[in-house]
């Protein structure tokens, strides 16, 4: 494909195609047709990082699928090594040195980190050496800086944590070729680069890596070669040395990501929250004895960055009523809300974006219909006297899936668990926000997005603070923190480090805060 | 080599033919065994699973066996559905029992038509009391409900056997453990003369349509399945986890109550030691059997029924041993869960996946 538009082979170029499609395409029954992937060639070598490059639907996470075994293909072929071969599943995969690592997180939180390692072995005998498998893992850890102790049961780890559980689950393979499908959504931008260092470690070593992306600075970052895939064609691919951002951007996109996002002054007066002198139940030995402490105005909207376990995950709980309060308090609009019932905050009009979507955010095994209801079929006109009006809920779920614009098959026969993870998350951001809330909680609202709907999901938030909604913006993606926060605080293991007005906010200043620095004058 | 798939949508025709498919397998295995035993197939089969639904003394029998089970397996479907695992429901409709029937035993001499109506509530209200404790026990102290329902049955039973043999014992009864016979208004009316379904079925076919709509329909339903299929989601969406654990053991320790005095009230007329034949456990399997459906629990409650009813006619009339009843109902238990499988799997065929890539 290089030769054909005619740019020069990249450095890696003579060395060997460990993995390729030749002409794959893959079409989805009934309603999944425009998800198809048409003829699409795509080659990784030894010792390069081709990145896939798109906006979702555009069918990279189903390339990657195909090429290790997860799916199969309705068409085209598959080479290892130049040679031809039939990948009937994962396991497949790996015996020919082809490893995934989801963007969804596929772990049991009730096991260790190596036991959830073990769940994909072969066991030779009837024993697993668990003790082997936790002295291998620390010293994979050891070797790429994962940080991740082994013995840590899952469910105790935060979603980053778990994120770097699931690439050395593939680590422990030992793959020749590893592909990643997103793999820095949870992750810091300090972890970022750290993993970034381990691809490149990995590279050295005279592995592929497919890394799968829709964060420009990141493609920039690791990539020897990026192919862009829109819609389920190829648009090119090329070494990273011969394009640019926005030559990439229009390819993906036809259009730029806007970097800040104007919005009209506003002065902010009345507290929407207030959190005094708070520490979370769970973070007693972590937080400092002040506890956290800051104020959410009405019609501002308050980026929280910091690395995920520095508790967030607590805050959040305890300023919706999901988990309580060790000590301080908690006030919204105007009313002390110390531990009181995730009921009791909805009612007061706080709209909360979880993190775990799949797992909090939908009920997987209900219908779509059922899941936009989720909030408000206690009130009129979605139920009367106890009785669900299932017109309303089907009108109701009708302007949300539209407004939205989730792909969604049916309202009534779709149960949310086969939708994308940015499908599910648009029904989530519709049925938080159609109300316009007085307060809104936004973990992590545009992981999984394309820059199209991430561009929407802003719009959405600067027009719902226009209406004086106050928002709790709390993400990792310093972009998205920087693009839209009027203030941006920086937690720290269960503190606020530094607060910075949003248009004064610089990536390293804030890093800094992130990596645990002392508040500067800035603050 | 087959493959499983698992299917992204559910799969109407294979959620009705797999029972169908499995009736037929049971039916042919058993045929075998019949023939094994030297008995004649078709006829073994025909007393089995067609006399006690082609006869009206059949179908009254099996209508009077099924009862209890359907009342019970619509309540605890309740509780299943959201993860609230109640499987005391043995204790809760002997509670029923004994409270419902205890009114009988204090007012033996009554003519009120209303002690009939007065016990049938007073049963639902011990049979919730005894489901209030793991209730009770579940919310304030998270004690597991399986161990605490479970136990509470042989309290039950004790209690029961304590009453029937010491303080209700009936004097005239030549030391027999039971309660003196109900009076005449405290019996459930029969539906037809010489027949034995009774007033009480009528309220049992009515109650799982009933939980169809309220499940399907209302607020409470709605709670309950988002309840029971992600409490981290459920808990997010504001749903009152305490106030679910207490609906739903209540539910079903008010139909297992009811369950309970309706059986006294109606078969039995008294109170006695075997009040019960194990239906607060057999309908647990009728539950799932159903679905956790209510109207499913209607239809499975009536085919363990006719196991029941069938290996009575089958130990009477071809001279087979009792365990037969057992046997068929594992045959069908088996074949059911094996055909599960298929509701929830397709199968990919080498050829046709070849096909289709």
């Amino acid at each position: 494909m290089t030769d054909q538009m005619g740019i020069s082979p990249p450095p890696t170029a003579r060395s060997e195609i460990l993995l390729e499609a030749r002409g794959i395409s893959k079409g989805f029954p009934g309603v999944w047709e425009h998800l198809i992937l048409e003829h699409i060639d795509f080659d990784v070598r030894a010792g390069e990082v081709h990145t896939l490059l798109g906006e979702n639907g555009a069918g990279k996470t189903v390339i990657a699928n195909i090429l290790s075994g997860y799916y199969g293909k309705t068409d085209g072929e598959i080479l290892v090594k130049g040679q031809p071969v039939t990948l009937e599943s994962p396991r497949d995969g790996l015996a020919h040195g082809i490893a995934m690592v989801h963007q969804e997180l596929m772990l049991v939180p009730a096991f260790t980190v190596a036991e959830n390692v073990m769940v994909g072995l072969n066991a030779p005998g009837l024993s697993f050496r668990k003790q082997a498998v936790e002295q291998q893992l620390d010293d994979l850890v050891a070797h790429y800086g994962l940080q991740v102790d082994p013995r840590v049961r899952v469910e105790d780890l935060s979603a980053g944590e778990q994120q770097r559980v699931e690439i050395l689950k593939v680590l422990f393979h030992q793959p020749e070729v590893l592909l990643l499908d997103e793999p820095t959504s949870l992750l810091t931008p300090q972890e970022a680069d750290q993993l970034f260092k381990v691809l490149r470690a990995m590279t050295d070593e005279g592995k592929g890596i497919v890394f799968i992306s829709h964060k420009m600075h990141e493609v920039f970052a690791v990539s020897d070669r990026v192919t862009v895939l829109k819609l389920g064609k190829a648009r090119g691919t090329m070494p990273i040395s011969q394009t640019n951002e926005d030559d990439l951007t229009r390819k993906t996109f036809g259009e730029t990501v806007p970097d800040y996002m104007e919005r009209p002054a506003v002065e902010f007066t009345e507290n929407a929250i207030e959190v005094d002198r708070l520490i979370p139940k769970g973070l007693e030995k972590k937080a400092p004895a002040s506890g956290l402490s800051f104020a959410l105005h009405k019609g501002e909207i308050l980026g929280l960055a910091g690395v995920a376990g520095n508790g967030q995950s607590e805050l959040i709980a305890s300023i919706t009523g999901l988990s309580g309060v060790s000590s301080g308090t908690v006030t919204i609009l105007g009313e002390e809300m110390t531990n009181r019932t995730p009921r009791a905050f909805i009612e007061k009009g706080v709209a909360h974006i979880p993190e775990r979507r799949r797992e909090m955010g939908i009920i997987e095994q209900m219908f779509v219909a059922e899941n936009v209801a989720l909030k408000d079929y206690r009130k009129t006109p979605f139920s009367r006297h106890t009785i669900l009006n299932r017109e309303e809920i089907t009108r109701h779920a009708e302007e949300i899936v539209s407004r939205f614009n989730a792909l969604v098959p049916d309202l009534w026969e779709t149960e949310c668990r086969i939708l994308s993870g940015g499908n599910i998350q648009r029904l989530i951001l519709g049925r938080e926000t159609w109300r316009e809330p007085p307060v809104i909680i936004a973990s992590h609202p545009t992981e999984g997005l394309d820059a199209k709907a991430i561009r929407h999901t802003w719009e959405l938030f600067l027009a719902l603070r226009a209406k004086g909604s106050a928002i709790l913006l709390i993400s990792e993606d310093l972009d998205e923190v920087m693009s839209l926060s009027d203030r941006i605080g920086v937690i720290f293991e269960g503190g606020i480090v530094g607060v910075v007005e949003g248009e004064n906010a610089n990536r390293e200043q804030l890093g800094h805060w992130m990596a645990g620095g002392k508040i500067s004058a800035a603050a | 080599m087959l493959r499983l798939e698992p299917r992204s949508t559910q799969s109407f025709a294979a959620a009705w033919l797999s029972p169908v498919m499995a009736l037929v397998l049971t039916a042919i295995t058993g045929g075998v065994i019949f023939l094994a035993m030297g008995k004649d197939p078709s006829t073994a089969l025909y007393i089995y699973f067609i006399e006690p639904l082609t006869t009206t003394s059949g179908l009254s029998e099996v209508a009077v066996k099924a009862g209890p089970l359907i009342l019970i397996g619509v309540g605890l479907s309740f509780g299943f559905r959201a993860g609230v695992w109640n499987i005391g429901a043995e204790g809760q409709y002997i509670a029923g029992a004994i409270v419902g029937g205890g009114l009988a035993v204090y007012f033996y001499e009554s003519e009120s038509t209303l002690l009939l109506p007065a016990m049938l509530v007073f049963g639902m209200l011990g049979g919730m009391a005894w489901a209030a404790v793991p209730a009770l026990l579940k919310t304030r102290f998270n004690a597991n409900e399986i161990l605490v329902s479970l136990m509470l049955v042989y309290v039950a039973e004790l209690l029961l056997v304590h009453l029937v043999q010491g303080p209700w014992r009936n004097p005239q009864g030549w030391g027999f453990p039971g309660t003196r016979m109900f009076p005449d208004v405290a019996i459930m009316p029969l539906l037809f003369s010489g027949k034995r379904a009774h007033l009480g079925t009528l309220i049992t076919l009515a109650v799982p349509f009933i939980a169809w709509f309220i499940l399907a329909q209302t607020r409470f339903g709605f709670t309950v399945r988002v309840f029971g299929s992600a409490p981290l989601a459920a808990r997010h969406a504001g749903v009152h986890g305490h106030r679910i654990i207490w609906h739903s053991l209540l539910i079903g320790g008010g139909l297992a109550g009811l369950a309970g005095v309706i059986e006294a009230t109606s078969t039995i007329g008294q109170l006695m030691p075997n009040i019960s034949p194990g239906y607060g456990f057999t309908a647990i399997i009728v539950a799932f059997l159903g679905r956790l459906h209510p109207v499913g629990v209607l239809l499975a409650g009536i085919a363990i029924a006719v196991t029941y009813i069938g290996g009575e006619g089958a130990q009477i009339s071809a001279g087979l041993p009792k365990a037969v009843t057992g046997l068929f109902q594992g045959i069908i238990l088996f074949y059911l869960l094996a055909f599960d499988l298929f509701t929830r799997y397709k199968i990919i065929l080498p050829s046709r996946r070849t096909a289709a890539q």
